[in-house]
């Protein structure tokens, strides 16, 4: 089975499964970068962590305690976008329509 | 009480249950090697370290959940003793499926 045919029939999967990946090591990313650059630097890099992963801190910070400073959300960000990845995947399986684990399809 | 003790408590609960939540970790554990195994260098101890990490800071995160209705409600600008009391109590509680074996196993 080759790469295409294999994506194919889980779309639904693999595509937010993409996103939701980009945007966990998107976090992660600005988590460290966080630790090098101040918070309202120019770099563009930092600035593109930034506007990427803001919309989903903003909805993280509603669910976390205001005493929980910026670096700490963020790797609650991290934390969250993961269980979500592991939730999407287990619902699927739960419905017998995701992919099965190692790639055998279900 | 000093905010510091709060916090210590919070990540004690979440570690305790990050390490012994047999369920949770062993479902974290099969989740990890799958998202996370080749970033981990395929390294079976990595793997569950990063899984204990991920169930300890979920249980972190969701006793937590309580805590910030409670600072949403009230219209708190900061949390509070009680906003941090529910958190604490929050972690404890979902530690508890784990305290009987870090009671009989102990650090």
């Amino acid at each position: 089975m080759d790469f295409a045919t294999s994506l194919a029939p889980y779309w639904y999967f693999h595509l937010p499964n993409f996103i939701l990946a980009a945007l966990m090591y998107t976090m992660l990313g600005r988590v460290l970068l966080g630790l090098m650059v101040d918070a309202d630097s120019p770099n563009y890099i930092w600035r593109f962590f930034c506007r990427v992963t803001d919309p989903v801190i903003a909805l993280i910070a509603i669910a976390t305690p205001k005493a929980a400073p910026p670096v700490v959300v963020w790797l609650f960000g991290f934390v969250w976008l993961f269980w979500l990845r592991v939730a999407l995947h287990y619902t699927l399986l739960l419905l017998n329509l995701a992919p099965r684990l190692g790639g055998a399809a279900s | 009480m000093n905010r510091n003790f709060y916090f210590i408590g919070i990540a004690f609960f979440g570690m305790i249950n990050g390490i012994f939540n047999q369920l949770w970790l062993i479902f974290a554990l099969l989740y990890v090697q799958i998202l996370a195994g080749p970033l981990l260098f395929g390294s079976l101890s990595l793997t569950l370290m990063l899984a204990s990490l991920m169930v300890s800071t979920a249980t972190v995160i969701l006793g937590g959940i309580p805590a910030a209705i409670y600072e949403r409600v009230t219209g708190a600008s900061e949390s509070n003793n009680v906003s941090l009391w529910i958190w604490l109590a929050g972690t404890a509680i979902l530690t508890l499926p784990a305290a009987g074996n870090f009671l009989k196993i102990g650090l």
